[in-house]
This record gives C-alpha cells, structure tokens and sequence, in this order.
C-alpha cells in the first residue's frame, strides 16, 4: 500500500510522516478554489527542482567567466558569484533550472525578455550585463550586489519603523522606472530586495517570474512552486498568473512592508500595522491601500505609494487622498489620555484626555477624581466642557462653577452665570449679582462694578483652564504613539 | 505510513456546522453544539500542541502532562473568550495559548502530583511519541514544527475522512490507487497501468479521479473552514498551511 518517495506531480520526495504517502503541498494546493469545478488545477509537466550545476561544469560552458562559487539557490535556479575576464569585475551569474523550460517557444521568449531586462537601467534595480543560451543551459550574468537580501535582515533581527519606511521609496522608484518600461516585476519578496555595502536599496529578478512561469495557460500551481512561497502574490495573481499587471508589485510591496514594520504576515484579517509597532497611524492607510484585493482600489503608480511615505516620514502636512475618512493632522495631534493608576471609589485620581479615541469615531471624555479635559467629569473638573462638583472651565455645569457661560447648583460665577449664586455680566439666580441681574435678590446698577469684576475674573479662570488643559495635552502628546 | 495508530483516527463523529465562530460562541454559550465542537477541533489538533512543547525541550513525561493540563484548563475554564476575535485563526488562538500556559500557567500547577491533577482526557500519548521522534526537529524551531504538524494533521483527518467514505461505498480500492494523486495534474497519473490493475477502463478512471479530487477539494475546504470564522479566509489559511509544509522540508 506504500507510495512512491516522490510525488508524481512536483518530483519531491514525500516527507515520511505525510499521511498515507499524499504530498502535502500538492494536496493542500489542491485545495484552491479554481472556480471550475471538478477540473484538476494543474495543467502541463510541473516544474521540478534540479541540482545545481557543478562549477566546473559552469566554468567549462561559460569560458568567460572564472572563479564560479555557489551563492544561491532559489526557485528559478541557481546563483553563481564569477568573475568576467574581460571585464575584470565580479558577477552574478543566474542558471535558470532546465526543468522550467517545459514549452517549445522558451529560446525564443527568453531571447526577447531578456533583451527587455537588460535595457533596465536604474540605481535600484539590478543590472543584467549579458544572457543567453549553451546547449541546455539558460543563463542571466548580473551586476553582483555586495550585500544582504530583506529575508537575511529580517532573520536577523529586523528593522526599526524608520529603517522599513527608508527601504519604500528607492524600491518604489525602481518599480516605477520598470514599470514605465512595461516591465513587470512579479515577484517581490523580501529575497529579491537586496541592499549593497552602502546601503543602496537594489530589486533583483525584475521579470524574470514571467519569464519562466508566466507563460499564458500556465497554473497557479505551477507559478508558486517557481515563486517558492504564495505569501506575496497579489489575489489577482491567483486568478490569473499569467495576465497580471504592475499593480500586483504594489500588492506584493504592501506585504513586504507589512511584513518589516510588524514581523508578520498580512493574512487573513490582520490587525493594522500601528496596533503591532509605534508608528504614526497614518501609515495604516497607506499600507492597507496597498493590500486592497481589488486593484483598482490601490494605489496605482507606485510613485503615489513613495509619495505618501515620504511625506509622512519627513512629517509633510500631505496625506494622500486615502479611501475612507482620514482626519486632519492638526486635530490627530491633540490625542491624548493620561489615567493615574491610583484610584478613588474606582475612578482614577487624575485622568486627562483629549482629542478623539483610536479610531477616531468618539470624544475622548476625561473622568476622574480630578478630571481635565476638552470634555471632563470629576469631582473637579476642569476643561471646555467640565461637569461636577467644582467645575473651572467656560462651558461648566456644576455645584461650584467658574468660567465663561457657567451654571452651578450653589455658586456660579462666570460672564453669563446661572445658579443658587450667580456672580456675573448675565447672571440669574437665587443670588444674582451682575450686570443683568435676574433673581429674588438681584441689586442691579448698586453691584455693577464688583459684578463686572468677578465677571471678568471668571472669565478669566475659565480662559485659564483651558489653556492648561490644551498646553497639559499638547505637552504630553509625545507618549500618545504606544 | 505511519499514520494509521495515531488516535485522532479514532472514534470520529460527524457534526454539522463548526466554525471557529461556533467555538468562538463556546465562551459565551456553552451550548451543547459549541462543546462538541471544541472537542472535536482538540481531538483534531491536540498533536500539533504536543509535538510543540516537545520540541520546547520537555521531555514526553512532561510534555504529555502539560498537553492534557492545557486542554483541561482550556476546556475547565472557557479562556475562549480570550480569543481576539478579529485574528480568528483557531491554529494561532491555540498556539498563542498554549505559550501562555506554558510560561505562566504551569508553574503554578507543578507542584500538583504529576498527572494526578490533569488525567481527564485519554489521549495516545505513546504514539504521539512515536511520531514525534520522526520529526524533521533537529533543524526546525517549535513554531514551525507546530504549524507544519497542524497542516498535516489535517490533511490526515481529510485523508481518512474520504477513506473512510470510499470504503462505505466498497471502492476502497480505487481510493487507494488514486490518493497519491491527489494533489497532482491529470497527465501524472498512469491510467494505463491502473486500468490494468484495477480492470476498469480508462475513461472510467479519469472520471473516477476527476471525482476524487472534486471531493477532496470540498473536504480539504470543509476543515479548513472549521478553524477560520468564514469562508472567505479559507484560501489565506490554505496557503498558510502549504508554506508551513514547505518549510518542514
């Protein structure tokens, strides 16, 4: 009842504890929804991983080059550092696995694509020097860049918000020049970044995925085992392989970015990038407009995607016109709550907040013992609008209230005050002083100068209050980005 | 191979609609439907869990222990609650648990007599050990150990599932020429040679593998559905499970 070792479709061996001899890859693939029905996914011979080629082998087919030494393996081939006699510099030489040239156009398709890829000429994207064909073997000789790819620094430890965010613009660049060249990437994962000794952004592969995967009627299958991992693939990419355009490289550069900034995966539903890492909020937008399933719905040049993150990382006013509501950046910048751990009677000793909560929907409302606030509750509240026992603020409604237009049970003193006794310019009470007195005992013109007095007094304090509670807020705001 | 002794074979019974939703509602309800499904799904999965805290360096006395003490508080104590909705993956929610269990949690509990506390749920340690020893574990770390197994414990519990539905209808045989196929393109598989063994005609063949593969594709989704909150995360959650196999090899 045992199967084969090798599974009959990707020609790898069957790990020993697969249940019942299925390949689990193949199987799990399987899975996919084609949207038609009982027909089998695949279609054509799948491609299969080989050996890389020996060096001396290498060395004896390409005799301009010397010093082979294996750097690399991925799903398109190997990679070779050499040295080119002629030109006396080192290269990357690309072997492209002779299992992916399964159709009878390939010498030609490569002929012309390459010729396309080495027209590329830009700082961030790596050079294609020369290619061509020996017998069966396809090769790509390339600029070799002295350095690390993404993958490697995220194995290592990763980058700060800052470093990521510096990586986006060179990489949109370089996307933007390819893609006005008509040249699709396809592949962007963090293995084809690169990143030189001098810390030049490099995007290696431009292309080269359509090159030997994306030929017309080849599956997705078949197009993930040449890319290695389905995590960076655009939804549309699923659909359809092979006919996809540049907005599938702003997809798969939204979850490279992803990805830097939380360390994570964008699968499923994923929490945006500012609930995992401090950074400003207003990157969740750009970064989940990039991962819109629907193309239409991201940005569509990827020179919009590097203007939005510059700007945002040199702090410009701009945010780009972002789907859903986005709030001005002066009104952001008044978020802010602070809360005191000790408590009284289960309210916070000290609580102050302003602005608007996480997401942007609500008033924050302070309420504490002593509460301060643009909207505050306390025992003494102290803010626009406080309410309470002592309330300090211009629009207060309290037992004792100082401010600008106040109401308090006992006291309240403030330019139009109403209250058991109401000092003020307008003031109504049992008790009213002011200019316009109304109440039981209401002396008029007798109290006009103390009224205008603790008039203005009041208004003062209420004017005060708030400019304690908007310099408190503005102060602390700094510790907002958690 | 040898997958036939591990005992989330055993003792199967079917149940309609789960949903990591539905289990999700365990907390909240505790109706009858909800439990049967968290059973199920921890009868389903538990080995992940084991072969986790293995590779975390407890040895299989311990790691046994631990696996059935996590369950029981997980059950005992409908935690579920604890679970962000909003990440509803049953395979992450269960990790993330089981670690926080493992560095707080068990402390605590082990002053407690070993298994005296904790023998609840009879589940097949010995096997469990068995397959752990064949783990790939020299080089992988628990993370990808745990999500490597999980995609293969589900692919078994599909495997057997259409076994099993196979066998009812008699066509036992045919299943078993064909499962290695499931996954594969139709021109892989020798029709010809399989006409002969099995005499039946080759057309006969490539309907019956076209069915085969319809209903493993049906059934592969049914569970992945169960552990993600709806339908639409199904896809994400099967590429997941085919990188975490591809990193296991």
């Amino acid at each position: 009842m045992s199967q084969a070792r090798i599974c009959p479709n990707c020609q790898t061996t069957v790990p020993a504890d697969a249940p019942e001899g299925v390949c689990p890859a193949c199987a799990l693939r399987a899975g996919f929804d084609t949207g038609e029905g009982t027909e089998s996914p695949t279609q054509g011979a799948p491609p299969r991983r080989s050996q890389p080629l020996p060096v001396e082998e290498l060395a004896r087919l390409l005799p301009e080059l010397e010093q082979f030494e294996l750097i690399g393996q991925g799903g398109m081939g190997a990679v070779y550092r050499a040295r080119h006699r002629k030109l006396e510099r080192l290269v990357a030489v690309k072997v492209l696995d002779s299992a992916l040239r399964n159709h009878a156009s390939f010498a030609e398709r490569f002929a012309r694509e390459a010729r396309t890829l080495a027209q590329l000429d830009h700082p961030n994207v790596v050079r294609i020097y020369d290619f061509g064909h020996r017998n069966d073997l396809y090769y790509l000789i390339m600029e070799l860049v002295d350095g690390v790819n993404l993958r490697q620094t995220i194995e290592a430890g990763g980058l700060e918000p800052h470093e990521a965010l510096a990586m986006v613009p060179p990489i949109c660049e370089a996307l933007q020049y390819a893609h006005d060249h008509g040249v699709v990437h396809r592949d962007i994962k963090p293995e084809n970044i690169l990143v030189d000794r001098n810390g030049s952004v490099k995007i290696a592969d431009f292309g080269l995925a359509k090159l030997v995967g994306g030929e017309p009627g080849r599956r997705l299958t078949q197009t993930a085992q040449i890319m290695g991992t389905p995590n960076y693939m655009a939804p549309e990419q699923f659909e359809n392989p092979g006919e996809v355009d540049h907005r599938a490289d702003i997809f798969a550069l939204g979850v490279v970015l992803y990805e830097l900034l939380t360390g994570e995966l964008p699968i499923g539903r994923f929490p945006p990038p500012s609930k995992k890492v401090q950074i400003d909020v207003r990157l969740d937008d750009v970064v989940l407009r990039t991962l819109e399933k629907e193309p239409s719905l991201r940005y569509q040049q990827a020179r919009e995607l590097q203007f939005d993150v510059e700007s945002l990382s040199t702090g410009g006013d701009r945010t780009a016109e972002v789907p859903g509501e986005s709030r001005p950046r002066s009104e952001r910048q008044r978020d802010y709550e602070y809360r005191s751990a000790v408590t009284v009677f289960g309210l916070p000793l000290v609580h102050i907040a302003s602005g608007r909560d996480p997401e942007g929907k609500r008033m924050r409302v302070a309420s504490g013992i002593i509460a301060i606030g643009d909207v505050a509750i306390g025992a003494v509240a102290i803010g626009v609008f406080p309410f309470g026992g002592i309330t300090i603020g211009p629009f207060g409604v309290g037992l004792v209230s100082f401010g600008g237009a106040v109401a308090g049970l006992l006291t309240a003193i403030g330019g139009v005050a109403v209250g058991g006794f109401a000092v003020g310019g307008l003031a109504a009470g049992l008790v009213a002083l002011g200019v316009s007195p109304f109440g039981f005992f209401a002396p008029a013109f007798a109290v006009i100068l103390p009224a205008l007095l603790v008039a203005i007094v009041g208004l003062a304090i209420g004017a005060v209050a708030a400019a304690i509670a908007w310099v408190m807020a503005a102060r602390a705001r700094p510790a907002r980005r958690r | 191979m040898s997958s036939d002794d591990r005992p989330a074979n055993k003792g199967r019974r079917q149940f309609a609609t789960t949903r990591w939703s539905l289990v999700l509602a365990a907390g909240e309800s505790g109706s009858d439907d909800s439990e049967c499904a968290l059973a199920e799904l921890r009868e389903q999965y538990w080995y992940p869990l084991y072969a986790y805290t293995r590779r975390r360096g407890y040895d299989p006395d311990d790691a046994r222990d631990l696996t059935q003490a996590f369950f029981t508080k997980l059950l005992a104590e409908r935690n579920l609650r604890a679970a962000d909705p909003t990440r509803g993956r049953f395979r992450t929610f269960l990790l993330s648990s089981l670690k926080n269990f493992l560095a707080g949690e068990w402390r605590k509990d082990h002053t407690l007599k070993r298994g005296g506390a904790f023998n609840v749920l009879s589940l097949d340690f010995d096997s469990a050990e068995e397959s752990y020893r064949v783990e790939p574990s020299h080089e992988l770390s628990p993370e990808v150990i745990y999500e490597r197994r999980w995609a293969l414990s589900l692919l078994e519990r599909a495997v057997t599932d259409l076994q099993s539905q196979y066998a009812k209808a008699g066509n036992l045989e045919l299943f078993n020429a064909l499962k290695g196929f499931l996954g594969g393109a139709d021109d892989v598989l020798p029709y010809a040679e399989l006409s002969r063994r099995l005499g039946q005609s080759e057309g006969a063949l490539r309907t019956a593998a076209s069915r085969l593969r319809s209903r493993w594709r049906k059934r592969l989704r049914e569970l992945v559905g169960e552990t993600v909150r709806d339908e639409s995360e199904v896809q994400d959650e099967l590429q997941s499970l085919i990188a975490s196999v591809d990193a296991g090899v």
